[in-house]
């Protein structure tokens, strides 16, 4: 038995070359499943690590109650004294670990010319210390008082504009570019931040800002914090963990593709059966005399059966590693930016195949190839109909019988005509 | 021209099997596609961006900034501008963060005037513009939020206070509006701005957004009066942003363009798949009769006749396919309707690119029947007939 499968799909695989174009269907069909398969589920592993990588444990924000994000949100400078006289937030030197926020968003064009609203960020001097990722990839820092910005490395790429150097209108005032940071690839490398006081005078809001944002001494005395900020009677203020404050922003657009991903991968996934079926079908119906041969020369049923399967899997296989070499060679890294509902801001993020969308994709190239190849065991019927239909004369003809007595009238009649 | 019906018919039932299978490959394909479309057409706004004779005015740092109100009058004296209404963005949410509607606070006469494809019945229109603290609520939000005229609902603002220090307002449903047509959208909650600005805490005096009725029909005089405007305010302290209603709504959703560029790869992929799978099949399955063929031929039959035969058969079996796909993208749409209602006005399969896509695939039903109607006609009938 084992001799006989090795025997036929050795067989199989060398008159592959004569049946190119039944084998290229099968394989492109599930090379491109594959490709679609991953580069949807690369593009919602992008965003997610996006998310997930954005936030310290450590990290508070503080907006007004009742305030979805930060772009919703408005504190009084007058008030910010208060929120920083507390033991739990943590302090270099004299200077409390904290960063009031500035933050709204301002339209610019993509690279190819497409308007859009980029998160901008005002800063105070001590911002970086909240974020332990931050690291300037280019330039230097913006000097405070002055319309000096950084950007993100990620919004540097996709918005006009934003290159070092470059400089930007906003609001009146003129914005140059004096350095690029990286922070762990997270979603504040979608911005633009530049200092605090500046953008509050050019946006002539100087008693208002929108967030503070607090390093604490440790993650655990967050929830003191909270109730002291939450109890007190002078404020209606919201606090939250800089992570929570993330997951919970990014989901609703998560849920949203999730949602709409899960239906089309669905179809996506049957489609690819049926098309790998398509090309088993064909594989096998072009080989019936072979098939009849093989028969008679004494290969079993089962035999035959397991080959065309082991044939199913290796073609679907070899589809799955196209279809992933192609997704990793187009997809990954590919930066990618959406609007964020919300904040009505665009946030950037790359494909990110990962090791596990790999294998999710070489595991749905083997089920496609494993069903295709197991329901053709279904149809034994017609393998046994066709080893009985190859034994008959060579000349026969494959039109219904019907349809050929009732062609003979017709025939006639032309016959006569002719004459 | 029967007979070729039946023949077609026939052959179609020749193998079950095989047409079955290839009927479904194109019928999940055009579903695929067609689901594509529909979200593609969701993150795109999915209305027909008729031509409208409005102007929209906005903050020139972005849409989510406010301009002083008095700009409107302003706005008002320029030639060309019949009239000017504002509004402004309340960022409101019923019972849970994750149940959002869309309120505008509107100067509500003027704004109703100016927006006409909003259907107002008379005794409601006079009820909801006499009392400040109603609102005016579209067809299709009270369908979705289960609101009946005469309900009193409380309103979340995720921007804005009253001077009350809450973020809830209460409003009384004085009118239900209807949309001119099916386009129209009537997911929309409106409130007069009046009452709103006097209750909110900050903010005061101030919109969203200026809307612009005009008198000019053609785009170009249009952009010239948008470019007054936007000179109007030049160097203050808010510079405005002026553009057609049609081209703002068209760049917000294309915001979204990356996910549809996404859709639209997918979409390409699928048709690509489709056309492949199609043309080999039907190519080997006239390979596969050649003999036939061949004995028809010597009964006379012509070459062009068979290749009819063949094409029709082809055609029948996209068509059928296709028209099982689009029954499915169907039901997967309605089901997605749900998802998508707080951010996208609607879930629609663009029935003009499902006709292309079948247009693609009948016309390569028909190319792939022209290679064996090649192959017959240069082929002596004899030596076809010999063919194994």
């Amino acid at each position: 038995m084992v001799y006989q499968v090795i025997t036929l799909v050795a067989n199989g695989l060398k008159s592959t070359l004569t049946r190119l174009s039944g084998v290229f269907v099968a394989i492109f069909c599930v090379a491109s499943v594959v490709f679609l398969f991953i580069s949807v589920l690369s593009m919602l592993a992008g965003f997610s690590k996006t998310m997930s990588r954005t936030g310290q444990e450590d990290v508070a924000v503080i907006m007004r109650s009742g305030a979805l994000s930060e772009v919703n949100s408005v504190l009084n400078v007058s008030d910010l004294p208060a929120m920083l006289a507390h033991p739990e937030i943590a302090s270099e030197g004299d200077t409390k670990l904290a960063s009031g926020q500035f933050y709204l968003v301002v339209e610019l064009a993509k690279k190819n010319g497409q308007a859009v609203n980029v998160p901008m960020r005002g800063i105070e001097h001590e911002e970086t210390a909240l974020h332990p990722d931050f690291v300037l990839s280019a330039g230097r820092m913006f000097t405070r008082g002055t319309t000096e910005i950084v950007v993100g490395t990620a919004a540097s790429g996709q918005f006009a504009g934003l290159e070092l150097g470059n400089t930007v209108n906003i609001q009146g005032a003129n914005w140059t570019v004096v350095g690029l940071f990286d922070d762990g690839g997270n979603v504040y490398e979608s911005e633009i931040w530049a200092d605090l006081q500046t953008m509050q005078a050019v946006f002539q809001h100087q008693d208002t800002l929108q967030s503070l944002r607090v390093k604490l001494t440790s993650p655990a005395v967050f929830d003191s914090y909270k109730a002291a900020i939450q109890g007190d009677p002078r404020f209606d203020l919201q606090v939250e963990r800089e992570t929570d404050y993330f997951s919970s922003h990014g989901s609703g657009l998560i849920t949203l593709v999730q949602k709409t991903v899960d239906p089309l991968a669905m179809l996506m996934m049957v489609g690819a059966i049926f098309a790998a079926l398509n090309a088993t079908y064909a594989s096998i119906s072009t080989r019936m005399t072979e098939i009849a041969t093989l028969r008679a020369l004494g290969f079993t049923d089962g035999a035959m059966s397991l080959a065309v399967l082991l044939e199913a899997i290796l073609v679907s296989l070899i589809g799955g590693l196209i279809g992933i070499g192609v997704s990793y060679l187009i997809v990954d890294g590919f930066l990618f930016s959406t609007m964020n509902g919300e904040a009505f801001s665009q946030l950037v993020f790359r494909f990110n195949v990962t090791p596990i969308i790999v294998a999710q994709g070489i595991a749905m190239a083997l089920a496609i190839g494993l069903l295709s190849g197991l329901l053709q065991h279904g149809w034994r019927s017609e393998l046994r109909f066709i080893s009985r239909y190859a034994k008959r004369d060579s000349c026969s003809c494959s039109l219904p019988n019907q349809g050929i007595e009732q062609l003979w009238p017709i025939f006639w009649s032309r016959m006569k005509k002719d004459e | 021209m029967p007979l070729l019906l039946k023949m077609t018919w026939q052959s179609m039932l020749r193998k079950p099997l095989r047409t079955i299978l290839v009927m479904m490959t194109i019928s999940f394909a055009f579903a695929i596609f067609g689901l594509a479309d529909a979200i593609d057409n969701a993150f795109s706004g999915g209305r027909d961006l008729s031509q409208t004779k409005r102007l929209i005015t906005n903050h020139k740092v972005s849409m989510t900034n406010t301009m002083p109100i008095h700009y409107g009058d302003q706005i008002a004296q320029l030639d060309g501008v019949t009239m000017v209404t504002h509004a402004t963005w309340y960022g409101g949410y019923y019972q849970d963060e994750r149940n959002p509607v869309t309120v505008f606070a509107v100067d509500a006469q003027k704004y109703i005037e100016i927006f006409d494809e909003l259907v107002f019945a008379d005794e409601q229109k006079s009820a909801f513009l006499s009392n400040i603290s109603g609102a005016a609520v579209g067809r299709a939000m009270a369908d979705q939020q289960g609101w009946q005229l005469g309900d009193r609902v409380q309103i979340h603002s995720n921007i804005w206070r009253t001077k009350h220090d809450t973020n809830v307002w209460d409003f009384e449903i004085l009118a239900i509006f209807e949309g001119e047509d099916t386009n129209t959208e009537t997911n929309l909650f409106l409130i007069h701005h009046d009452g709103f600005d006097e209750t909110r805490s900050y903010g005061n005096y101030s919109a969203g957004w200026f809307s612009i009725k005009v008198e000019p029909s053609d785009t170009k005089e249009q952009l010239a009066i948008a470019a007054e405007i936007d000179a109007l305010f030049a160097n203050s302290e808010s510079e405005t942003k002026t553009a057609t209603e049609q081209s703002f709504l068209e760049s917000f959703s294309n915001q979204y363009a990356d996910i549809g560029l996404v859709l639209k790869m997918v979409m390409g992929t699928v048709v690509a798949t489709l056309l492949i799978v199609c043309a080999s099949t039907i190519t080997q399955s006239a390979r596969e009769r050649q003999r036939d063929f061949a004995v028809l031929q010597t009964m006379g039959f012509r070459v062009p006749w068979i290749s009819t035969w063949i094409a029709l058969e082809s055609f029948f079996t996209v068509l059928i396919g296709a028209v099982l796909g689009i029954v499915m993208a169907m039901l997967f749409a309605g089901r997605l309707k749900v998802v998508f209602t707080e951010l996208i006005p609607e879930v629609t399969i663009g029935f003009g690119d499902l006709a292309f896509g079948l247009m693609i695939s009948a016309g390569v039903g028909l190319l792939a029947a022209i290679l064996p109607m090649f192959e017959l006609s240069n082929t002596p009938i004899v030596k076809t007939l010999s063919r194994r």
